[in-house]
């Protein structure tokens, strides 16, 4: 029995030892961030170049799909083992907001002063930084320029009734065929947004953290959705086609659908997977009332780097975590090796070193079109007074479902609009407000 | 000497002792703690049971979706467990026939067990039962109108129940075993007194082989309580959280939503339902089981 008991006791100090000695490097930099394999590669190549020209430094980059990474990184911040840098999406700022995650970034000494004044401010919290602002998004439209032609459509649509008038003659010309395809709950519910913003000059949020649409005001959205449905622009029912990952839909990739509403940051996943999409694939922007409106644009912070509040605890950690962050957001080799697979940064820097490059034409992508007309319309929108940003809940994860999970039914042809809309009405400030309270 | 190495065994089961301890009985009862706690950050607030009374709060969002998940759950258990249960037992009824090739079509009706329900045939299982997939492709070579399986609650339902219940092969094996052991007096007095094969069937082989049918329906009504795969990579949930099962919801607020509290409290009702259905499972045994002592 006492030899057991020395081999218990021997056994639970070596656990105990080996899972306390995990030492405190300040010379290596933990990064994780998510991504697809040309942002892998593109980070991984930074990576090492940072190393060559900080050779007193080394950074373990630690990759992750896109499945699953909050999941791992809200346990990670848990536990307190996040990595040093970490990538978030804005929102996140808000969810997993506690006293002591995320380190103030005025703290760190970085320079804001190339960054828009404004783009810090959906990421500070109670006075402090949280996040380093990679880019912003909008969701916008992305057409096939050949499911058009191949109606004889040769001037792409402007207008929603442009569009509808488009999957009309889609529809009839090429049957099978439509105009836009199959959107999601999550698309279709920022088309609606977008739409109702169009026609009632509102926020779907308002300052009160209210749903800002009336009941009438959302019905008839719905009803503008129907419209889209039974002209060819949307399917008739989602039920029709079940393959809910977009890019990898049979229907995208055989060149039957005819576009797609998309963050302008993750358009590179649906062009990586449409045949000739250098030829094929237009920046549309956003469809408007009346020709050259420039109103509906919804955007916010696309991806942030936020830094672990463990690294204010040394000042050699913070050095190095600076000096690493600069290096990737300002460097100008860095910058190109990183392009815009995580967006065009609102650097101004940043982004004439893109503009400048011989490397690719980084102007010409689509995510460069994308961002600009977002910029433009969103600017636009701002004398009119009307300031459609994100707000920092919408996408939260339970929350989410408040618009989504009605939005699905409707369009699965399971309930009506007027049922979808009071689903929307029911719940919206009641979970938003318990969401928010935390 | 035999005395002195009694020890061995003890040591040997040391590895098994700590994973235990910490990645079951820890977890176990520190989830219980978290459910009583409301956490903001890293600082956690006690708040008794107001997070099961946001479950049981029709009114509220949350616990809407909860009762919702827990009749999907219901449904599906319900649904899975008698269908496995019968479909292994006539299955390994005639497997235990003495029929040429039976080894073979034992391999073949093990294999789904074999394979399981890894990421892989889930996903495999989406691609089959998409509107575009292989069921309504072979459909259409006969003319039949494809069905959208994965796009109705009742389809969507239906396929991830298939799945489980395309995996019998264990409890197949289970019966199987059981079958063989039922003793061959039995169905010669049977025969002798005229009693036909069906008559024999329900009164000589299912009487006999209770034992192993409350066996295998615990252990399947234990494990489909569980379900997470299926619905999550096959359905996600939907359409319209048709199949948002309990196991499913606890990842979404707890991992997703970050609301581990909330998250371990849902944990604790799935286990005291599952406990609740296995005791009655066990009371009402003394009703229909028979032990041959």
């Amino acid at each position: 029995m006492k030899k057991f008991i020395l081999v218990f006791i021997l056994i639970t100090l070596t656990l105990s030892l080996m899972a306390c000695s995990k030492e405190t490097d300040d010379a290596t930099i933990s990064f994780a961030w998510w991504g697809t394999s040309d942002r892998n590669i593109a980070t991984y190549a930074a990576i090492d170049l940072f190393e060559q020209k900080y050779p007193q430094y080394k950074v373990e980059g630690e990759q992750s799909p896109w499945s699953g990474y909050q999941q791992t990184l809200n346990n990670r911040l848990n536990r307190g083992t996040e990595a040093d840098v970490f990538q978030v999406n804005y929102n996140w700022i808000y969810s997993m907001y506690g006293v002591d995650y995320f380190m103030d970034l005025n703290d760190l000494g970085l320079d804001f002063s190339k960054y828009p004044e404004h783009e810090h401010d959906p990421l500070t919290v109670d006075g402090k930084v949280l996040g380093l602002s990679i880019s912003e998004t909008g969701y916008i439209f992305y057409l096939n320029k050949k499911v058009y032609q191949d109606a004889g459509i040769t001037v792409l649509p402007r207008t929603w009734d442009e569009l509808i008038a488009a999957g009309e003659t889609i529809s009839q010309e090429t049957p099978g065929n439509y105009a836009l395809g199959r959107l999601d709950a999550q698309q279709v519910s920022m088309m609606m947004w977008s739409y109702l913003a169009q026609t009632t000059g509102k926020n779907l949020i308002n300052e009160d953290n209210e749903l800002n649409f009336t009941l009438d005001e959302i019905i008839d959205a719905f009803n503008f959705i129907s419209d889209l449905r039974s002209s060819g622009v949307l399917i008739p029912s989602n039920a029709i086609d079940t393959h809910i990952d977009g890019p990898t839909n049979p229907n995208w990739t055989s060149q039957k659908y005819g576009g797609i509403m998309q963050w302008n940051t993750a358009v590179s996943e649906y062009e990586n997977t449409l045949p000739n999409s250098d030829e094929n694939l237009v920046m549309a922007g956003m469809f408007q009332q009346e020709l050259n409106e420039q109103l509906g644009m919804y955007k916010k912070v696309s991806m942030a780097y936020a830094v672990s509040g463990r690294v204010a605890e040394s000042d050699a950690k913070k050095e190095a975590v600076k000096t690493f962050i600069e290096f990737m957001t300002t460097d100008p080799e860095a910058v190109e090796l990183l392009g815009v697979d995580r967006g065009v940064s609102s650097n101004t820097d940043t982004q004439e070193i893109l503009r400048l490059s011989t490397i690719k034409d980084f102007e010409n992508s689509l995510e460069w079109k994308g961002h600009e007309i977002v910029q433009a319309y969103y600017d636009h929108q701002l004398t009119l007074n009307q300031e459609l940003y994100i707000h920092p809940y919408y996408e939260h994860n339970t929350f989410r479902a408040i618009y989504e999970s009605p939005v699905e039914s409707f369009l699965l042809g399971n309930i009506t609009a007027r049922v979808a809309a009071q689903n929307i009405v029911n719940r919206f400030n009641s979970e938003l407000s318990r969401i928010m309270e935390g | 000497m035999v005395g002195e190495k009694k020890w061995v065994p003890y040591t040997l089961l040391i590895p098994w002792i700590i994973g235990f301890l910490l990645f079951k009985l820890y977890p176990f009862i520190n989830s219980f703690f978290m459910s009583l706690y409301q956490t903001a950050g890293r600082r956690s607030t006690f708040v008794g049971l107001d997070n099961y009374k946001l479950l049981f709060d029709a009114s509220g969002y949350i616990g809407e979706q909860f009762q919702n998940s827990l009749k999907v759950t219901f449904n599906y258990v319900f649904l899975t467990v008698p269908l496995i249960l019968v479909v292994s037992l006539l299955i390994a009824y005639v497997l235990s026939l003495k029929i040429k090739g039976v080894g073979f079509f034992r391999t073949s009706f093990y294999m789904p067990t074999v394979l399981g329900a890894n990421i892989a045939i889930v996903i495999l299982w989406r691609h089959i039962f998409e509107y575009n997939g292989l069921v309504n492709q072979a459909l259409g070579i006969f003319g039949i109108a494809p069905i959208s399986f994965l796009g109705t609650a009742a389809g969507a339902m239906g396929t991830i129940v298939l799945l489980r219940v395309w995996q019998f092969g264990s409890t197949m094996l289970i019966f199987l075993n059981a079958l063989k052991n039922v003793p061959e007096s039995l169905y010669e007095a049977a025969t002798i007194d005229g009693a036909n094969k069906a008559r024999q069937f329900f009164s000589i082989t299912i009487p006999m082989i209770t034992p192993i049918i409350l066996f295998n329906a615990v252990m399947r009504l234990v494990e489909t309580f569980q379900v997470f795969n299926g619905p999550a990579l096959i359905t996600n949930g939907g359409p319209a959280n048709s199949t948002r099962v309990l196991n499913l919801l606890i990842y979404e607020i707890a991992f997703a939503g970050g609301d581990l509290n909330l998250g371990a409290a849902m944990s604790w009702i799935l286990f005291l339902i599952i406990m609740l259905f296995t005791l009655l499972i066990f009371r009402s045994s003394k009703y229909w089981v028979h032990y041959q002592d």
